[in-house]
């Protein structure tokens, strides 16, 4: 489920980048991963062992 | 010991005498790439961190050293000084946020930051973007020696990557190495002995981070060009091709690679496109046949560390 919902997402918010800042649609993923790191070690649907 | 002092008077012998025989700038390139795998050893290697994102410090510090030497006109020597500096900053910030994670989660952040550096470097005013730094003087070490002769850039470059190499070779021997080996080896019980394992690592990543500061700085200066393909994320999966061809964890074994890796995107350059096929063959046969890399194999054989 996780997968869907983020892969479906993240596909929106790099579609939309390219619309305002072309620049950065191929880095603002990469942004989110790392946030998404450091705050939810486990991913955002994923539970800590 | 004894394995290491031959293997070492070999290797030196070999980057000695080889500009008579080879294109001394391949054997420049070959230098700077083996500099930059040797850093990138200790990390994997010593440390057992598998950082998916040195490109970042060997492009980034190859971009200050040009805009340095080009810009603001600073002798050779300081421009590669704040290529490192620069390289070893990134480096702790970079080594701050990834740090806290573990195996494919360190992976991915390094990544990640790798990518954001990438940006950077394609967008900053002072990187020239796509076209990347060019025509970057060499200029006169210690403002006496003219390094636009090839034998003059040949034995700075030499002298780097050896002082680099035996500081490298230094440090694995050190307390410290063996704390990071214990480290590699099963983290948990590291720190039940008392270790501060986050402090650990964290120098080892700066300290890989300015070695691979060092080698991009001093690349930027040879090729008197600090461009894109340099911190673009191919070039991270080319260090751990490089580390993993001659061997893990082994100190002779990045050089080895190096040299293999090098040499075959040069010589089979005619070929186009198949480079990267042939990379990828030579990459498996690799993995399936000898997992611990040239020398990894030859110190097995000999039973000895090299």
């Amino acid at each position: 489920m996780g997968a869907i919902v983020t892969g479906f997402g993240l596909g929106v918010i790099e579609g939309l980048t390219k619309v305002f800042y072309p620049e950065a649609s191929n880095t603002v993923i990469f942004i989110i991963m790392a946030i998404v790191l450091m705050i939810r070690p486990a991913g955002l649907f994923g539970t800590a062992k | 010991m004894k394995h290491q002092r031959i293997a070492l008077l070999v290797m030196v012998a070999f980057f000695a005498l080889a500009p008579t025989m080879i294109y001394p700038l391949f054997l420049m390139k070959v230098m700077c790439f083996a500099l930059f795998a040797c850093a990138f050893n200790l990390l994997i290697g010593y440390g057992g961190l598998l950082s998916f994102g040195h490109a970042m410090f060997l492009g980034f510090a190859g971009y200050i050293a040009a805009h340095a030497a080009k810009v603001w006109g600073f002798n050779p020597e300081f421009a590669i000084l704040a290529a490192v500096a620069a390289a070893a900053l990134l480096g702790l910030g970079a080594g701050l946020i990834a740090i806290r994670r573990q195996g494919i989660y360190f992976a991915m952040i390094t990544l990640a930051l790798a990518q954001m550096v990438f940006f950077f470097c394609l967008q900053a005013p002072f990187t020239g973007g796509e076209d990347g730094i060019q025509a970057v003087p060499r200029g006169r070490l210690f403002g006496l020696i003219d390094l636009a002769p090839v034998f003059n850039m040949y034995v700075l470059v030499f002298a780097i990557f050896l002082g680099g190499f035996l500081l490298i070779y230094r440090v694995i021997h050190s307390p410290f190495g063996q704390v990071l080996k214990a480290i590699r080896e099963n983290e948990p019980r590291a720190i039940s002995l008392g270790y501060d394992t986050d402090r650990y690592k964290l120098l080892a990543f700066v300290l890989s981070a300015a070695l691979a500061g060092l080698a991009g700085g001093t690349k930027a200066l040879v090729f008197q060009l600090a461009s894109l393909t340099d911190v673009h994320w191919s070039m991270s999966g080319e260090v751990v091709l490089m580390t993993l061809v001659g061997g893990l964890g082994t100190v002779f074994g990045p050089v080895v690679g190096a040299l293999v890796i090098v040499a075959m995107a040069n010589y089979l350059a005619q070929l186009g496109a198949w480079v990267t096929v042939v990379q990828g063959i030579i990459f498996v046969i690799c993995v399936l046949t000898f997992r611990r890399g040239v020398v990894g194999e030859l110190a097995h054989f000999l039973k000895k560390p090299l």
